[in-house]
Parts: structure tokens; sequence; C-alpha cells
């Protein structure tokens, strides 16, 4: 048998640059094979097997695609021990595209560990093993220990080890393996996705890890809280296997029907916003010259003109906790504009109401503070009435959420394509709204901007 | 004075930096020791003001007193006439400014040489020899500089009053971006970081050169085994890793 070597210095990344590595010997056993990025230490087994070798192949993907900290992620909410399982899913996939044996990585502990686990009904243990080991042989056997010692459980890990893979067979199943293989192992660094300054995030473990961790944490919830089992008072119950499949696989969250509400408004708005400069053929400075050449009508002069305004939709639910001087302060900072205000839930017969238009606005300001609920058809309307270039702001901490006000991501990628396709520019507060609009009085262009979830969306459906 | 090539997408790394910068504030004896491989020499002989000429010696435990100052050699009419060594060739440079001398090496030198070369590489004032042909002393000229390379690790390892006239040491452990630059792309990050890696994981500039060059006609199997020996399978298992995500 020859003996093998790791040689992590041919690796490279593009998020910092490679050196030399101090490569330890160890053993085949769980545990005794790591990869320290920052300090460039790794650990692997030097035999010349294929489980040897798969092992250094993992080690050396951790090296060429790993975070250097293993808790990135957590500011988020989500939990470090899902985050690392996560990524362990992330580079025993990507290592099965590039040829290895993911299944060799097992070391005849798995049943074991699978059976006493479930004795101690340690959900999160479970589910970690799991989400760390699926689609490999490691899992199955887990599994089965599982399964010795609660058969439901086995049921219900087995769900969780399906939704797992699905994150990565569905889109590879639609932009091929390859492609998405370049996605989740991309180092190139990337801002992180709620927009705050935390750094170390890659274009790859934003979509392959994270999304991945999240659904980790959704099933170890599920299992560990005891569900009511119907509207009566009957004792909680364990979620079930077709449950929790329900929740890990579902994709049908959905915003609620738009209800508008056209208030009165009759307070008359001064002012416009916005100006924009177009081409004439009358003036004194000639900006637009090469146009004596192309423009049959020569309009080498510039005329300055007042835009009538731009779209202000505000996100009213409870989760942005505005005022009604916060949104007084956003209706002053725009005058001329169309003003939106929506939340699901806060109004009888309405979620979304026009509080201002056509220079002419509302006198009192509906208070919202319900659910989101609504916020795709809120913005679809929102973009319906925009005019040719005008600006759109959405002042909207990113958190979208469906008619029942819970969070689905399916949701978030559909208002990731909206503020794409319209060209919406995104900001959390009031504050940022009338900065936003403060760039449009100078005339300025807004760039498309996303926020919070629905910019974690856009990384998922590759806009980003 | 001949400048430094920045290639493009290379950085300059920390070492060749040092070299760049002393040698243009105007140090005259210079250590650059490392991992082979890694263009030591080549920077000795063309980095810094070199107009005058520059000398190389690879030192040998078998070489002599020849190599250093001279030694009298046969001549076509019968007669002996004295062959000049590298360094008083260096010492006279272009006859109007000192020259350059590259000492490759310098720890494999005997003692013999050691010692000779303690005087050789002495500061100007002190440094003299007497030409045996006319008597002449010769001094060494104004501007001549000494470049010493070794792949030895420890400068402990090196004679302490040698060691003395060589203020400055510096650690080569990267190529220098000119050399990288001859590679292909894909081949340059794992140059950089191979080159001072610990053994068994460490290749020079020189086997990347080849390995770009016999990869094509032959493959990149073939061309590891040829080149990379018992750890070639382990170099296209991180070629495999590599290349899923790139």
């Amino acid at each position: 048998m020859t003996a093998g070597i790791a040689m992590p210095e041919w690796l490279t990344r593009l998020d910092r640059t490679n050196g030399a590595w101090d490569v330890q010997a160890g053993s085949s056993q769980r545990g005794d094979a790591w990869t320290n990025s920052r300090d460039r230490i790794m650990r692997v087994p030097v035999g010349g097997d294929e489980t040897n070798r798969s092992i250094r192949a993992h080690e050396m993907t951790h090296a060429k695609i790993s975070p250097e900290t293993n808790n990135l992620g957590t500011e988020l909410g989500i939990s470090h021990g899902s985050i690392i399982a996560a990524e362990e899913f992330r580079v025993n996939t990507l290592i099965k595209v590039a040829g290895f044996d993911p299944d060799a990585l097992i070391d005849g502990s798995e049943k074991l560990a699978g059976e006493r686990l479930a004795q101690m009904k340690d959900y999160a243990g479970m589910v970690h093993a799991v989400g760390a080991t699926a689609g490999t042989r490691a899992c199955r056997h887990f599994l089965t220990g599982v399964r010795r010692a609660d058969s439901e459980m086995g049921k219900k890990l087995r769900e969780v080890e399906k939704a797992i893979l699905s994150e990565w067979s569905k889109p590879a199943r639609r932009y091929g393996e390859k492609a998405l293989a370049r996605r989740w192992g991309n180092t190139a660094p990337t801002g992180a996705p709620d927009g705050s300054s935390e750094s170390g995030y890659t274009v790859g473990y934003i979509n392959g890890n994270l999304p991945v961790a999240r659904k980790l944490d959704a099933a170890i919830e599920m299992l560990s809280t005891p569900q009511s089992a119907d509207e009566d008072d009957s004792e909680p119950t364990e979620i079930t296997s077709d449950q929790l499949k329900k929740v890990l696989t579902g994709k049908d969250g959905k915003f609620a029907p738009l209800r508008l509400e056209e208030l009165p408004l009759t307070k008359t708005v001064r002012g416009t916003l916005g100006k924009t400069r177009t081409a004439t053929n009358v003036g004194r400075n000639p900006r637009r010259i090469n146009r004596m050449l192309t423009d049959p009508q020569r309009r080498v002069f510039d005329r300055t003109r007042r835009n009538a305004g731009g779209i202000v939709l505000i996100d009213q639910s409870g989760s942005m906790a505005l005022s009604s001087e916060d949104v007084e302060k956003m209706m002053e900072a725009s005058p001329g504009c169309t003003i939106i205000g929506y939340s699901n839930g806060s109004r009888s017969l309405s979620n979304v109401w026009v509080m201002a238009k056509d220079g002419r606005r509302c006198e009192h300001i509906p208070s919202g503070n319900g659910g989101n609920g609504v916020d795709g058809p809120a913005v679809e309307y929102a973009a319906s009435l925009a005019r040719r270039g005008e600006p759109i702001v959405w002042v909207c901490d990113g958190m979208v959420t469906s008619e029942d006000d819970e969070l689905f991501e399916n949701l978030d990628q559909q208002c990731a394509r909206l503020v794409r396709r319209h060209k919406i520019h995104m900001v959390r507060d009031v504050e940022g709204g009338v900065a936003a609009l403060d760039e449009v009085r100078k005339g300025r262009t807004l760039p498309t901007k996303y926020v919070g979830k629905v910019r974690m969306g856009a990384y998922a459906v590759g806009i980003l | 004075m001949t400048a430094f090539t920045d290639i493009t997408n290379i950085p300059t790394p920390q070492c060749w930096q040092d070299v760049r910068d002393v040698l243009d504030a105007g140090v005259e004896r210079i250590i650059l020791f490392g991992p082979p491989g890694t263009g030591k020499t080549y920077a000795g002989l063309n980095y810094g003001n070199v107009a005058a000429g520059a000398y190389r010696v690879a030192c040998t435990e078998d070489m002599t007193e020849a190599d250093i100052t001279g030694c009298w050699m046969p001549s076509a009419n019968g007669t002996w006439q004295w062959s000049m060594g590298k360094a008083i060739k260096a010492w006279e440079g272009d006859g109007f400014t000192g020259g350059r001398l590259v000492l490759d090496e310098i720890d494999r030198a005997n003692g013999d040489v050691e010692s000779l070369l303690l005087a050789v590489t002495d500061t100007i004032e002190s440094a003299k020899w007497e030409h045996p042909e006319n008597g002449r002393s010769v001094r060494p000229r104004n501007g001549f500089s000494v470049v010493m390379t070794t792949n030895l690790e420890r400068m402990d390892d090196l004679p302490t009053a040698l060691k003395d006239r060589f203020p400055v040491a510096i650690r080569i452990n990267a190529p220098h971006p000119a050399a990288l630059a001859s590679l292909p792309e894909d081949l340059r990050a794992p140059a950089l970081a191979s080159a001072d890696a610990n053994r068994g994981r460490r290749f020079s500039i020189r086997t990347f050169q080849t390995f770009a060059k016999l990869r094509g006609p032959l493959g990149t199997e073939r061309a590891a085994s040829l080149l990379f020996g018992d750890v070639a399978g382990d170099i296209l298992d991180a070629l495999r890793v590599e290349a899923v995500t790139s």
C-alpha cells in the first residue's frame, strides 16, 4: 500500500492567498482529521486506501472552500452545530462531484452513535449527524442505529436527509452538477447576507452552507417542540414524519391577495422630486456635441426637466415598528411621489393603501403594525404605477412573510426577482429612505438594492 | 540600475520587496537564503547596480583559491600567465566601478576558501590583494557588491566572521513574480505556495515550468508521474479538488 499525503498547496482561493501548509499524519478515525485554514495546518491519514484518500480529499476541500472560522453565520441566528454540519455536507457533495467516494468516509461507529443519540433523544445531535453525512453510507448506517432505538425517529430523520439532499439535487437538475459545484465552491468574497459588516463570507458559503444550516435548525426546532395536534385542547404530540416533510420541503408559502384601499387624498402637496436632462436644439452650452453628426434635429443642448416623482412603498408591519411620525417624515421627503403603505392583518378590509398620489395626500396616516403578508403583491402594484424611469424605493427590513405571517424561502426569492425586474431600491428604515430620496432629488439614479432575507433570496436564485 | 519587473496580477512577495529596498538603498553585502529554486542567484546576477558586470562563483567542497583570486595557466607560447579569478574581476568591474560577486551555495565552501572569502568580501577600505604577475596592489573599486546565496535555513550555520560581513540576510521564501509569470495562470498559486512547503511537498519553480511544458503533449497524469514520483497521485487528487470548483 502506497502512503499518501495531502497537497493543499496546490489549491487556490479567490478570497485569500494560499501558502505553505503544515500537514500532520493522523488516522482515519472520525475526528482525527481536521483542517485549520487560518494557520494552514491540516491533519490527515497517510494511508493509501480509498477511505484515507477520500478523507484527504475532504480536508483539502475544506482548505479550498471553507471560511477561516467555523462559526460564520451564527450572527444571523443560525446555530453553530448546524453551520458545521452544513459545511460537512457542502464539502462531501463537492468531493463526490470531483470523483471521490464519500461513501468511504465511514469508521464503523455510526450505527452505535445513532442508537445512543436516539436513546438520549438528542435531537440536535441526530439532525447534525444526518446533515453532516447526508447522502453517504455513513448516514445510512447512522439511521439504522437510530431505527434500532426509535423507528419513528428514523423515519423523521430520513425526511431531514431528503430535505437536505434536495438543496443540492433540485438546483443541480436545473443548472447541472458542474455548474452548481462551481457556485457552491466559489470563494469570491462577498458581503454578509444581512448587509452587516461581518466579513469572511464567500459566494459559495452563502449558497451552499447557509440554506442547509437553516433547514437543519428548522428540523431541530420541529423535532424538539411538541405540536398541538388539532384545534381542540388535546395533549400536544411530537411532529410526524409527514408533517416534518411538509415543513422542510414545502415551498407553498404564498402571499395574501392584494386588497387595495383608496384613502381620501384631501391635502395638496407642493413640489416634485428628481430631475432629468433631455436633449434639445436650443440652449447655451452644447453638452451633446456628438449629436451634431448623429441627430437629424441637432439637439446638442441640454434641458433640465423636473420629474413628477417616484414610488415609495412602505412596509408598515409590526417588525418595522414605524410610528406615524416616521411615515410622515417619509412623506415630507418625497413630495410628488406616489406613496403606498402595506401590512396584512392590521385592517379588516384592506392590506395595501395609497397615501399620496398625483400631488395629493391623505390627511391621516393609517397605522399598520400587523404582519407583512402581502409584500409581493404590494411590490407588483407599486411597480405597475411607476412610469418609465421613475425610481421605486421600498422601505422594508426584508422580512417578507406569507399570508399567515410565516417565513418562506420561495417568498424571499419571489421578492428578490421582483426587486431585480423593477430595479427597486430597498432600504431598511426611514432614515435610509430619506437618504435615498435625497439622492433622487439631486438627480441621481438609485441602484437596485436588496435587504435582509430578500438579499438571501437573491443569492438563492443566482441574482447576486 | 536594473528595475524589478512588476508583473500584472502577481503581487510582489514581501521578501522580494525587501531585496529591492535593500539594494536600492545601496547596501553592498547581502545574503539571500531559503528553499532552492526561488531565483536567489538570478536576483544576485541581475538586480541592483550590475552595470559593471556580475560574476558568479558556485562554491563546492573541492574548489580552490583559483576560482576566487585566480591561478597561473600555461599560455600558447610556452610561458605562464595569470588567469584572474572571478572575485578579482568583480573587484575591478569595468575599470571605473566595482562589479557584483555572486557566491552561490556558500555553505558548501571548504575552510581554505572560506578564509579567502573573508578577505575578499571585506570592506573596500580593508580588502587588498597583490597581483602575483606584476606585484601591483589591487583593491575593490567603489560600487563593488557581494550577494551570497545558500539553501541553509539557519544563518547560525555560517561562520560568524563571514556572516558579520553581511549585515543583511533575507529569507527568500517565494519565487520572484517574473519567474511566476512564466508559468500558466493555474500553476502560479501552487508554485508560490509550494516554494516554501515542507520537504516532500516542496517543488521549485523549475519543476513547475517543466510540468507546464510536459502536461501539454503528455497529459497531466503522465507529466505528474514523471516529475513528482511517489506524490504524483496526491497532486492529481489536489488538482481534482481544485478543478471541481474552478
